[in-house]
């Protein structure tokens, strides 16, 4: 049984101290020791967007933020918004409340929380921004459009709400079974004394594990989480001797804006973008994408056509690097030890590499990947000089397209070459028929995949050789 | 709360002479809702209150139940565990059939149905226990397709009580409808198309899960507070299982965080479980359903099969038709007889059959029992033949516009598939704004031979689809047509009014505090409309089928007529005027012989008051006559109609196959728009939940579904979010709401209703427009590219 322990932490202009069992979430910190009720519970696992609150000013969804990493943050939750007496009504509420968006009015306090995010860093966004930064808010009754008309209706008000000081205590008498261990520096990881009896996990954006916490998940939730959200040496992205190493715990937002990424990996950056919704992005990490271990993460394929290896450290100090497509064994399962934690991915960086991604989707956001095709070329002029195809959700686990190397190399991407490679993925790949897609369409999306990918990078490499003519040899 | 909003950006007057009515007044419950203050059932605290949650069978068929509490009981804080046995009253859920039980007794009929409940000092412990109580017995053999359940020696899931008509073996119900003959008719007919298209689950995803708060109360009595569209349902079920009378139990509905027909009849479950714990233990209790167990176990939009088989003469002129629907009805009855009945009254489209035939059943598996889907049975019919007539019309060799044009009911004396003359009928006008919307005559071009290669550039192409909607219960439910309403005026001049339907998010509370301000004229700010409550109003029957506008506004309308009597003596009598020479003016009264004069509502008010005129008012409402022959399905089947018309224009990756529709034109005619803007809101949420039924949404079952490994047969493979697609802010598409006021004479200010309509005709409209991009038919929901695959890779075998 889990101790509880008493954090402070900001709170809608306020200082909140809370004690609580470490690993419950924010969404019940503010709902039952709190009485915050404007926060609501839809789903529990991060898909519905009706617990968003803004996390250091970032949309989150409360739901998968553990009450161990609120300590000392600021929160923020509808309850901002609500001046009693006679004070006006707030810009945005006011907005929302004459465009007609509030219907049953159960999604519209995560709604708020998702648009304040967005106008915070963008106050004149598109209908387009608008849509990716509520498109981890489901609405059931409006059909949007009168979200959108109400937030393209306000020009450049300040959204915040207005800060009231107060103090607000609480308490959650329960205890539970997780105990949380935080790491601040890799040294005090590789000083841990793992115990056989700890059913262990790592806590990172909690996307994932706080999913199985709340019950909403298959897998387990686990006993002991080593907590690696303050652990600086996570964090980085940084090129270092022509490698580029990015720290596990950096994020999918990150990711996306990350100009050393958008540069030397963009299919990284693609992926990025297509991870979930705001709100999964800003707490989603690369490291907890990679230890998940789903087939269909959407990590693999692209480390793998990067040529990254993962470099993970042991309880006990020793150090490991696994080539990312042999970090998985079988679904849901790493070929890593008890408390062995994933540190960083490192690939090399070169300038004549183009790479690509493509995502087979259900919809246009918070969707598993049906099947991901990523691609890195290595460029000579026209000629291809290495090649790395990578299949997700094509198999168990990622698929690394041996044979593409021999179709590929040494030749310049002619549609003879595209379509032997497309061949060789789909013998490749071992896709299934399962209720999220069909084995033949999962086939024909390689093939689309491929094709579409490969386009890309052959008008990729002409803009970015202008010496395109064959070189001499 | 003060409300700090007020009403002087709503729209000027309509033309009409209504000062709210026809105003796009600020909704009542909106700012509340916005700052996160609206409490739902998840938000009630009581002292002393305790949690439930529910124990669930994990395998789909069971004979021989057993339960084991023990390990559960010993759990922390765990206060009682409760079966089947422990109910004082009655074991099964009153509906239409009594064949529910509230908690599963000796069988076990689909996986999530609830065996036991455990009540403890926490949610977290309850639900801990609950997942300790072990169920057991021996595992029956399973069907999960109605084919299955229809099969000479399938195993019995449902046997019909004595004296059950158009009842059998597996089949809830079956309906049948004839006018002349169908089958001779389509023999001599020049065209004729004879298709099956199937439609899957679909489920509510309404924000909120299912909720319910049970407080004991001094006196033997008990308050039930939650997530409802029904108060009486569940103040029915309540009673039953307690085995009280109904004067002990009073049900107040909750902000409702959205229903769409989810929260019909399942609430009363919810609430009976909740109810029998509050009994037990003498303690308020709480009952959350999480996300998962709402998918295992709520109601869901039925499966359809729908054979259709259609004809037209030579002058493409539409003779005959002859449908065949079953739907899939789950493990148990619920509401499927009475949305049967609706498909089939629907099933033949508003179209100008001479012959009609159409066989409804609605059949037993072993899956989540299905019920009240927005659309209640009409979206499967109306998908099945508004793509039959397109498939009809490229036989006949017109464009599906021009079809329709020729074909759709047009004149008074055009009569449905149930012989019922139809008014109003203003579906051409529907239909000829819908498709101008999506500039039909520039964007259609003649269907596709065949689909493009896969890398080339998109496609596109325009389809729409015309349907027709029965307000309310109809015939079907005749019994349950009428409605109560209170009015109460105060003497400070602010007003109270309580109907028996509900606000879930639809507007309700909007659109009859506008009728009766609009009939008391008074000022919209000074209405309240309550919270349902059935101690207030008597049994209005449910908030359903787009009846509360007519039936609780006309009741509160006759509630506020008697009440003007008294207001309009006083101000006749201080302006020296008879009571015709008074005119409203939205604020009390002025007299048309002297223009000077004014009497504001509130001075109206206090000299009534001073008069001791009756200031208060209570009604009732008698939907107009109905009727339906069992026999052969004739009859007057709905006091009227809305007329809907949708267009779509879609774009298509031949790539991915993935549809992204271009823009979507809604075209209904609501007879009048109390509150235009909530119309609209009505319009483009309805359809954006017809086109996650059109393009994505779709429950999988293992035995059904491939699955992996070994998966024991009817489990529900996605029940949550991240599984089930709905439609994002990304995916929304332009949907534009068209609105029809064509003024309906029992209507309260000339009004229809519009909840459901929107929902409907969407579909059809989409795959009409794949059709005709692709040059490929899809005949099963959800248009997801799987689907259209497997169309291309049929069409190309028969090619070849």
């Amino acid at each position: 049984m889990s101790k509880r322990v008493t954090l402070s932490f900001k709170l809608n202009g306020g200082l909140a101290t809370v004690t609580a069992p470490p690993a419950v979430s924010l969404q019940r910190i503010l709902r039952e020791a709190l009485n915050l009720t404007g926060t609501k519970n839809g789903c529990g696992e991060g898909e519905c967007g009706a617990c968003t609150v803004l996390f250091d000013g970032v949309a989150v969804n409360s739901c998968l933020v553990p009450f161990c990493q609120v300590e000392g943050r600021t929160i923020v939750t509808i309850e901002a918004f609500d001046h009693s007496g006679d004070a006006p009504v707030h810009p945005l509420l006011h907005a929302l409340v004459t465009h007609g968006a509030v219907q049953c009015g159960f999604c519209t306090p995560g709604v708020v929380m998702s648009a304040v995010g967005l106008l915070n860093h963008n106050p004149n966004p598109t209908r387009d921004a608008i849509r990716e930064a509520l498109a981890g808010n489901l609405c059931r009754c409006t059909g949007y459009d009168a979200i959108f008309r109400a937030l393209q209706s306000l020009h450049s008000v300040s959204v915040m709400p207005v800060p009231r000081y107060r103090e607000y205590r609480g308490e959650i008498r329960e205890t539970d079974r997780v105990d949380v261990i935080p790491v601040k520096h890799l040294e005090e990881l590789k000083a841990l004394e793992v115990l056989d009896s700890w059913d262990l996990r790592f806590l990172a954006g909690g996307t994932d594990l706080m999913v199985s916490k709340n019950g909403q998940g298959k897998g387990s939730a686990g006993d002991m989480w080593i907590d690696l959200a303050r652990c600086a040496e996570l964090q980085h992205i940084r090129i270092v001797d022509g490698r580029m190493r990015i720290g596990s715990g950096v994020t999918w937002a990150e990711l996306t804006t990350d100009p050393h990424v958008r540069q030397y990996a963009p299919a990284l950056a693609q992926a990025a973008t297509q991870v979930g919704s705001a709100q999964i992005r800003a707490k989603g990490t690369l490291g907890g994408n990679l230890a998940n271990a789903s087939p269909a993460g959407d990590s693999f394929p692209v480390l793998a056509a990067l040529k990254t290896h993962v470099v993970t450290v042991n309880p006990g100090g020793g150090t490991r690097t696994i080539p990312v497509e042999e970090l998985v064994i079988r679904p849901g399962k790493t070929c890593l030890n008890s408390g062995e934690c994933i540190v960083e991915v490192i690939f090399p960086v070169d300038a004549r590499r183009v790479s690509g991604f493509f995502k087979s989707v259900p919809r246009c956001a918070q969707a598993l990947a049906k099947v991901s095709v990523a691609i890195g070329l290595t460029m000579d002029g026209n000629v291809v000089e290495e090649a790395r195809v990578a299949l997700g959700a094509a198999g168990p686990r990622v698929v690394l397209v041996e044979r593409a190397g021999h179709c590929l190399v040494g030749r310049a991407l002619s549609p003879d070459a595209v379509s032997e490679c497309v061949s060789a993925s789909i013998d490749a790949a071992a896709p299934i028929d399962d209720f999220r897609a069909t084995r033949d369409y999962r086939i024909r999306m390689i093939e689309v995949g491929i094709r579409r990918v490969m386009a890309s990078l052959s008008r990729q490499n002409q803009r970015s050789s202008p010496e395109s003519s064959p070189r001499p040899e | 709360m003060k409300n700090t909003m007020n009403q002087s950006e709503m729209k000027t007057s309509d033309g009409s002479g209504n000062k709210t009515v026809g105003r796009d007044v600020i909704r009542p419950d909106a700012l509340e809702k916005v700052r996160g203050r609206a409490r739902y059932a998840a938000d009630l605290r009581r002292p002393g209150m305790v949690y439930a949650a529910t124990a669930r069978s994990s395998v789909a068929s069971l004979t021989g139940l057993r339960v084991d509490s023990e390990d559960a009981e010993r759990m922390p804080g765990v206060l009682r565990v409760v079966t089947a046995a422990d109910i004082p009253g009655s074991t099964q859920v009153p509906l239409i059939y009594m064949d529910q039980p509230f908690l599963a007794i000796d069988r076990v009929r689909f996986h999530g149905e609830a065996v036991a409940l455990v009540v403890a000092e926490t949610m977290e412990q309850a639900r801990a226990a609950a997942a300790r109580v072990k169920i057991s017995g021996e595992p029956g053999d399973l069907v999960l397709t109605p084919e299955e359940a229809l099969a000479d020696d399938a195993p019995v899931i449902f046997s019909p009580p004595d004296g059950l008509r158009d009842a059998a073996r597996n089949v809830f119900k079956s309906y049948r409808i004839c006018r002349g003959n169908a089958r001779e008719a389509l023999e001599r007919s020049a065209f004729v198309i004879d298709r099956e298209y199937r439609t899957p689950h679909q489920e509510h995803a309404y924000l909120e899960p299912q909720g319910m708060l049970a407080e004991p109360m001094d006196g033997g009595c008990l308050h039930i507070y939650g997530s409802m569209q029904c108060p009486f349902y569940v103040q029915d079920a309540v009673a039953a299982i307690l085995g009280w009378p109904r004067s002990r139990i009073t049900v107040i509905q909750t902000a409702t965080g959205g229903a769409f027909g989810g929260k019909e009849d399942m609430p009363s479950i919810v609430a009976g479980h909740a109810a029998l714990l509050a009994w037990l233990t003498d303690r308020p209790v709480s009952l959350i359903y999480d996300r998962e167990e709402d998918f295992r176990a709520m109601s869901k939009r039925h499966p359809s099969i729908v054979r259709v088989i259609i004809g037209a003469d030579a002058r493409g002129h539409v003779t005959a038709a002859d449908v065949f629907v079953t739907l899939d009805g789950g493990a148990y009855a619920t509401l499927s007889p009475i949305v049967l009945w609706r498909s089939a009254v629907h099933a033949a489209g508003p179209y100008n059959w001479r012959d009609v035939s159409i066989h409804a059943q609605a059949v037993a598996t072993h899956t989540v029992p299905n019920g009240a889907f927005r659309g209640f049975g009409e979206p499967q019919v109306v998908f099945a033949v508004e793509s039959a007539m397109d498939e009809l019309a490229q036989r006949v060799g017109k464009d599906p516009l021009t079809f329709r044009r020729d074909n759709i009911f047009q004149y008074e004396t055009d009569q449905t598939a149930t012989g019922q003359t139809v008014t109003q009928p203003s579906l051409m006008e529907a239909l000829e704004k819908a498709t101008a919307a999506v500039a039909w005559d520039e964007n259609y071009h003649p269907p596709a031979d065949r689909p493009p290669d896969m890398m080339a550039s998109p496609v596109r192409g325009v389809g729409c689809s015309v349907s027709f909607y029965g307000v309310g219960l109809g015939a079907g439910g005749r019994k349950l047509a009428r409605a109560g309403a209170y009015v109460q005026v105060e003497v400070d001049g602010s007003v109270r009014v309580f109907i028996g339907n509900t606000e879930m998010g639809q507007g309700a509370r909007s659109v009859i505090g506008q009728i009766a301000a609009e009939t008391l004229s008074a000022p919209f700010e000074k209405i309240h409309v309550g919270r349902a409550d059935t101690s207030r109003v008597p049994d209005s029957g449910p908030t359903v089928a787009s009846r509360t506008t007519v039936m609780s506004g006309n009741a509160v309308m006759n509630a506020c007529m008697t009440i003007r009597a008294s207001l309009e003596t006083v101000a006749a009598e201080q302006f020296g005027c008879d009571r015709d020479a008074l005119m409203a003016t939205g604020d009390g009264f002025a007299c048309r012989l002297h223009p000077a004069t004014h009497m504001a509502f509130a001075d109206t008010v206090s000299h009534a008051a001073a008069a001791r005129l009756p200031l208060a008012s209570s009604s009732w409402f008698v939907s107009p006559p109905t009727s339906f022959e069992e026999a052969d399905g004739q009859g007057h089947a709905y006091m009227t109609y809305v007329w809907s018309a949708n267009a779509v224009a879609v774009e298509i990756d031949p790539g991915t196959l993935q549809v992204k529709i271009l823009k979507l034109a809604a075209a209904h005619d609501v007879g009048k728009a109390i509150n235009p803007r909530e119309v609209r809101g009505q319009i483009q949420g309805g359809a954006l939940q017809g086109v996650g039924f059109a393009l994505s949404e779709t429950i999988a079952y293992s035995g059904r579904t491939p699955t992996i490994g070994s998966m024991p047969g009817g489990r529900m493979l996605n029940p949550g979010f991240s599984g089930y697609i709905c439609p994002t802010a990304m995916d929304a598409p332009d949907i534009v709401p068209i609105v029809l006021e064509t003024a309906y004479d029992n209507g309260p200010y000339g009004a229809r209703g519009i909840g459901e309509p929107p929902l409907i005709g969407v579909a059809p409209a989409v795959a009409n427009a794949v059709a005709n991009a692709l040059g490929v038919r899809v005949r099963n929901l959800p248009l997801c590219p799987e689907h259209i695959l497997e169309a291309i890779q049929k069409q190309e075998i028969a090619h070849e």
